[in-house]
């Protein structure tokens, strides 16, 4: 039980340093402009290969309706 | 390319932060607990003489919660029994007294299970102490508990012609069983079923612990 | 630094080696197609076995006699194969294929990520075959024998690598919240694994200690783990597929750091009333209740997205699948952060309840959401379309209607049980029997699923070996060919 009490006072420092650097983290993350500009972040699942305003998806042997209105 | 340390450290610290809370404090809090007597002297220790619990298992119960643990009875059963007023566990007759950390000290690995698709066994060796129902319910629960959806043990048996003598250890299995042996056979507890019956036997709450005082 | 880069972007000047989308798919061609094989093979696998243990549950001496086979084994062998065969199979093609596609980084080496796949996969059959023949531990979620785990985590940090090396590589400025699920889950689960399997198998901790550390596991390879990739997936595929921008960002991120803080206190709630310190359980249901929270905003979020284009997601098998997983996470999380108060606990807990809300969260949500990626991600890294439109819709009736059937019977027969077990009037034996209806029930739906899985298995190999010719224009392939 002794190396028990070892490695958890190890851990409790770990603990608290994760913890502190939470905090730093976010502090980085708004400086960083991570929280800026958020709803542009949104459009990063387009590109040209695939981009927005586009279905890409359907059921085979069935055209994807681009533009149309569905019939 | 610097963020990745950071980001890595951020997700690490929400789960360090529940670890540290919920494991490590528990630990610290639990893992020092110690056997102990009944009543306490005035300081809060054991009073010297009386005995200590809880006790450890004998060797062969050991063997027979390794059989409980590969079969996978934890899955059906728990061992634990609630506070009264919380779920039906004392009305049922599952235990006289709420189970607390202190019964689970000596496990080496602790049963406590979610699923009551069965009754809980935290005090079955004291519940039922047969030996011979046991071992029959063992081999075709449907021979002593008409309904029940446990599996049979079949294989922790053995199904062999009956000498020039039965064995005294052969089990009554009724002849509407669906694991009746055929005429001029017996069945017999193998090492393993002798084990876990053994072990069964073992799970008793039939001593008090001081904290029980407070919270019944 | 990075928003700059992230304006250079948008403009597309090629300042950076920007790559594209076909480049990266063919650079997880071969790893994705082995996990999503290997998942595949798991599913019908863990099928089997999940048909055998629900089976034994009313009729209890079906192949009784076979040790291989006892409820406990194959129960255990059915949650095995699934969550680590399975689920983490999908998770890791789904996960890397996106997380790729999101950093426009190319997954470099790609065969050592085939060889950790495949060593990953050896140590699960081992797993398996080892609960099956007497290596069960009887650890909830931790079933293997201790021997395995050293296998799986060592191939599991070689595959979450990846994921690493391309977030480290990124050609984008903006970190998407699909990115962040994917890190965070990919962080969280090597940590929560070792810590349990030391603390839990290896030098195993003193009484009660063992339970919780358990629980705060078990809950948390759901939570921190299947949760985060399963989100990630739908924050890529819904706008993806319907080609307009998430609802609200901001509330996407907010879902995520809500998540993270909450999540990983909630799993205490399956010892609510055993020998545990009464202020661990109610800080598991607090954080249980917490929950609504990032459920609450991210189900407005995946609701508002898809709500004007309800035409596109019936056109899609992908969004099919995705939007009956991303609602049945609202629904499942909702009803889970109900359990975990202690009146609705003392019902549910130790039921079938239980059992039918794992469901409702594995299944339901996790599940769908990677059947739905597959259907997303496989034709893009064979460049071939998905054989046949009637395999698809077979294998979303057969599972959807499943699934809500198996939910709908053990959530009803799970709360009978637990209203009945309260009462000592009624003897336990008859408990048990009224649950026999609701356990055959259970079967019934779960041969409706496993139909489902058998169409969803043929398809995927039939689309592997088959030759279907590439289509230059299609729902399922690249607007753009030239780069392949």
């Amino acid at each position: 039980m002794e190396s028990w009490d070892i490695i958890i006072t190890l851990l409790i420092i770990a603990g608290f340093l994760f913890f502190l650097s939470a905090i730093i983290a976010l502090y980085w993350a708004a400086k960083n402009g991570q929280f800026e500009s958020i709803e542009k972040g949104a459009r990063v699942v387009f590109d040209e290969d695939e981009p927005e305003g586009v279905e890409m998806d359907a059921f085979p042997q069935s055209k994807p309706k681009k533009q149309k209105n569905h019939s | 390319m610097k963020n990745i340390t950071t980001i890595f450290l951020v997700i690490f610290s929400t789960l360090a932060f529940s670890w540290v809370g919920l494991v490590l404090s528990s630990h610290l809090n639990l893992g020092g607990l110690e056997p102990t007597t009944a009543e306490l002297d005035e300081e809060g220790n054991p009073i010297e003489g009386d005995t200590l619990n809880p006790q450890p298992l004998s060797g062969i119960a050991r063997t027979g919660k390794d059989i409980y643990v590969d079969q996978g009875c934890i899955y059906c059963h728990t061992q634990q029994v609630r506070a009264k007023g919380f779920g039906a566990d004392f009305e049922r007759g599952w235990g006289d007294r709420q189970t607390v950390a202190r019964d689970y000290i000596y496990q080496e690995k602790v049963l406590l299970g979610t699923m009551r698709t069965g009754p809980d066994l935290a005090n079955i060796g004291a519940r039922n102490p047969s030996k011979e129902w046991h071992y029959l319910h063992l081999y075709d629960p449907q021979a002593t508990s008409q309904g029940s959806i446990m599996p049979p043990y079949p294989y922790l048996f053995e199904v062999r012609e009956i000498g020039d003598t039965p064995s005294p250890n052969a089990l009554q299995v009724p002849a509407s069983s669906a694991f009746a042996p055929p005429a001029g056979y017996e069945v017999v507890p193998t090492e393993r079923a002798d084990a876990l019956v053994e072990y069964l036997l073992a799970l008793k709450i039939d001593y008090e612990l001081p904290e029980m005082k407070n919270s019944q | 630094m990075d928003t700059t880069a992230d304006t250079e972007l948008n403009k597309s000047e090629g300042v950076t080696e920007r790559v594209t989308l076909s480049k990266i798919d063919q650079s997880m061609k071969w790893a994705g197609i082995f996990f999503v094989a290997s998942s595949v093979v798991w599913l019908m696998i863990g099928t089997i076995f999940a048909l055998i243990a629900s089976i034994k549950l009313h009729n209890p001496n079906f192949l009784a006699s076979l040790e291989f086979f006892t409820f406990g084994r194959s129960r255990s062998a059915h949650l095995n194969a699934m969550i680590f065969g399975w689920a983490n199979n999908a998770a890791f093609a789904v996960a890397l294929w996106i997380m790729a596609r999101l950093c426009k980084s190319a997954v470099r080496h790609g065969g050592l990520l085939l060889i950790a796949g495949i060593v990953w996969n050896i140590g699960v059959t081992i797993g398996v075959f080892g609960i099956l023949t007497g290596g069960l531990t009887s650890v909830e979620w931790l079933e293997m024998p201790v021997a395995v785990t050293p296998i799986l985590a060592l191939a599991y940090i070689m595959i979450g690598v990846w994921s690493v090396v391309a977030f480290v590589h990124r050609q984008t400025g903006h970190v998407y919240v699909s990115q962040w699920y994917v890190l965070g889950g990919t962080f969280w689960f090597p940590w929560l694994y070792v810590i349990a399997l030391v603390m839990i198998l290896m030098v195993p901790a003193r009484g009660v200690v063992q339970p919780i550390t358990n629980w705060w596991f078990a809950h948390n390879v759901l939570g921190l783990w299947l949760t985060p990739i399963g989100l990630a997936a739908a924050y890529y595929m819904i706008p993806k597929v319907i080609g307009k921008p998430i609802y609200s960002y901001y509330l996407s991120l907010m879902g995520f750091w809500t998540l993270a803080l909450f999540y990983n206190w909630a799993g205490i709630h399956h010892l609510i009333g055993g020998p545990i310190p009464i202020w661990l359980q109610t800080a598991g249901s607090v954080a249980s209740v917490m929950m609504t929270i990032p459920v609450i905003v991210t189900g407005i979020n995946h609701h508002m997205t898809a709500v004007g284009n309800a035409s596109a997601v019936w056109r899609s098998p992908t969004l099919r699948f995705v939007v009956f997983g991303a609602i049945s996470y609202t629904l499942t999380s909702l009803i889970g952060s109900a359990m975990a108060l202690r009146e609705v606990n003392e019902v549910t807990h130790f039921t079938h309840f239980t059992v039918g809300h794992a469901h409702h969260g594995v299944y339901a949500f996790f599940t769908m959401i990677m059947f739905g990626s597959i259907y997303f991600m496989m034709p893009r890294l064979l460049h071939k379309e998905w054989p046949s439109a009637n395999l698809i819709y077979i294998h979303f009736w057969t599972t959807a209607l499943g699934i809500t059937g198996y939910v709908v019977a053990l959530t009803i027969g799970g709360w009978i049980q637990g209203i009945q077990m309260n009462n000592p009037e009624i003897a336990f034996l008859d408990v048990v029997q009224n649950t026999v209806p609701w356990l055959t029930a259970r079967t019934i739906f779960g041969v409706c699923i496993t139909i489902g899985h058998i169409a969803f298995f043929i398809h995927f190999f039939w689309m592997l070996i088959g030759k279907t010719q590439p289509l230059n224009e299609g729902p399922t392939l690249l607007q753009r060919e030239s780069d392949a």
